[in-house]
């Protein structure tokens, strides 16, 4: 029932997302626009140079991150705002609990964040130069940062749509909470890079713990958003 | 209305911090090591204020948590003056923090990753004040940054002292410092009394937001009338 | 002589912390007499 409920909701959100495109549409002009600043501001790091490759990591991995946290303030608090601006909140916390609305509204939320990611990582690490060693481990790195971001979002996306101050402040929000993931994400994308690894280092040996991290960090910001969420929405 | 802490008791307290600070002036040797040995005293002042910021983020925490179980505005108020006093202490151990850093690693600010965290923990406490600012209903407030607040108080001691710990490799903080017996002795009772200080504090700044509230809404309902 | 500078910051944060809290008690003193006097008005 409550799989059910949270399904409905996501495919909702889902479907009119497609509908429109509001969303995708300006989250993929932004990360092109950030991606073409990049590369621009990039232009004189020699990076094809003697120790490139250390830099062109090093800056592909910051680079990657900030470009999803700023790509995912501007897009993700919709989700809720669209649901106040419309008058549909009243409907929806008749028809569903308010923990299967948040799980439908975080499926949308960190499907759309990994829509980002599929778009910023490839084009950041081709524009930098930088090879990736294990794939594998950095598809695992964004996946799991995701969706501990996707959790914070849906969360701090609810209560700032019940403010008056609505888009700067989601940003101010979610930054500083986000920040672990951040610190984590980083770290992680530079080892599945192979930055400072021999060549023949597995990646689990050496960086598995960044994934617990990830995880750990997923899971608390979805335990805790799901305890608390119903403070949010019935008021 | 809240208790009131007693004369003798205030002034118990001033002696207290007094003998503490003597005990640091007189007795706590410079510590050998250091770029400057005479100021490494400073960390009985800037521990201290980070273990008391530590106390009001579980204040704050406590009743935000009681706000959302019983629905009371007493609570809302305790855990807003206790997310006050939270940043205010956060503010005192940067401040501190950045004054130990120019003397012994030669800048007031290094960007250090403890450092950073603890400026994006400013910036959390910034962002609860903000939100507080940003919803007009008394009650939608109090249930939404009683949320926040909670969060807030997570990411005190994680921002604090386990990520820049555990996640971090390189800081110019020690990671598990052990302290002279002489330095223990001065901290410690420096933080009981920094804490003493802070049940004073949070009883009278409870006071004095429920005495502004209840002006302020005298006031409204007697503009209300008049028009 | 060198510690000087430690001193003034410490009685300066102390002396603070105790000024803020005793203007704070004056205030409140002042605000609860405004209250009871736009009680008594109403």
């Amino acid at each position: 029932m409550w799989v059910k409920e949270t399904l409905a909701i996501a495919g909702k959100e889902l479907r009119t997302e497609w509908r429109s495109r509001v969303a995708l549409a300006s989250l993929g002009l932004f990360v092109a626009c950030s991606i073409a600043l990049v590369a621009l501001s990039t232009a004189r790091i020699p990076l094809n140079g003697a120790g490139g490759k250390e830099i062109g990591s090093q800056i592909a991995a910051a680079l990657i991150w900030i470009q999803v946290c700023f790509a995912s303030a501007m897009g993700l608090g919709r989700a809720f705002v669209v649901e106040s601006e419309r008058g549909t909140m009243t409907a929806l916390r008749l028809h569903a609990r308010a923990t299967a609305v948040w799980a439908g509204k975080f499926i949308g939320n960190t499907l759309l964040l990994l829509g980002v990611c599929v778009i910023t990582v490839p084009t950041t690490c081709g524009v930098l130069g930088v090879t990736v060693k294990h794939p594998g481990a950095l598809i695992a790195v964004v996946v799991l940062a995701a969706i501990g971001m996707g959790a914070v979002f849906t969360t701090t996306g609810a209560l700032v749509a019940q403010t008056s101050a609505r888009g700067g402040l989601l940003a101010a929000l979610s930054f500083p909470i986000l920040l672990p993931a951040f610190v984590s994400g980083v770290d992680g994308t530079l080892r599945a890079i192979g930055w400072r690894l021999s060549a023949s280092a597995a990646f689990l040996d050496t960086s598995g713990g960044i994934l617990v991290q990830l995880l750990s960090y997923a899971v608390l910001a979805i335990a805790a958003s799901l305890l608390l969420f119903d403070a949010i929405w019935n008021d | 209305m809240e208790r009131e802490m007693k004369p003798a008791a205030k002034g118990a307290l001033f002696v207290f911090t007094a003998g503490c600070l003597s005990y640091i002036f007189l007795k706590v040797p410079a510590a050998v090591g250091f770029a400057n040995p005479e100021l490494a005293r400073l960390v009985t002042m800037h521990l201290p204020c980070a273990y008391v910021a530590l106390v009001a983020a579980t204040i704050a925490a406590w009743h935000g948590i009681a706000y959302l179980r019983k629905r009371d505005m007493a609570s809302d108020i305790k855990s807003y003056v206790g997310a006050k006093i939270a940043f205010l202490y956060c503010f005192l151990t940067t401040i501190t923090g950045s004054m130990f850093a120019k003397v012994q690693w030669g800048s007031f600010w290094n960007w250090d990753p403890r450092q950073t965290a603890v400026a994006v923990l400013l910036l959390v406490y910034a962002a609860y004040f903000t939100l507080r600012a940003s919803i007009e209903d008394p009650e939608r407030r109090a249930a939404l940054s009683a949320v926040y607040v909670l969060f807030a108080s997570i990411l005190t001691p994680m921002l604090g002292y386990v990520i820049p710990t555990f996640f971090i490799d390189q800081s110019l903080h020690p990671k598990f410092a052990k302290f002279d017996v002489t330095y223990r002795m001065a901290i410690y009772p420096m933080a009981i009394a920094l804490v003493w200080h802070l049940v004073w504090m949070f009883r009278l700044s409870v006071r004095a937001e429920k005495v502004n509230q209840a002006i302020a809404e005298l006031e409204l309902t007697s503009e209300g009338g008049m028009a | 002589m060198n510690l000087l500078p430690m001193l003034i910051v410490a009685l300066m944060i102390l002396g603070g912390l105790f000024a803020f809290t005793l203007m704070t008690e004056r205030r409140i003193a002042a605000a609860e007499k405004r209250l009871a006097e736009l009680g008594n008005d109403k």
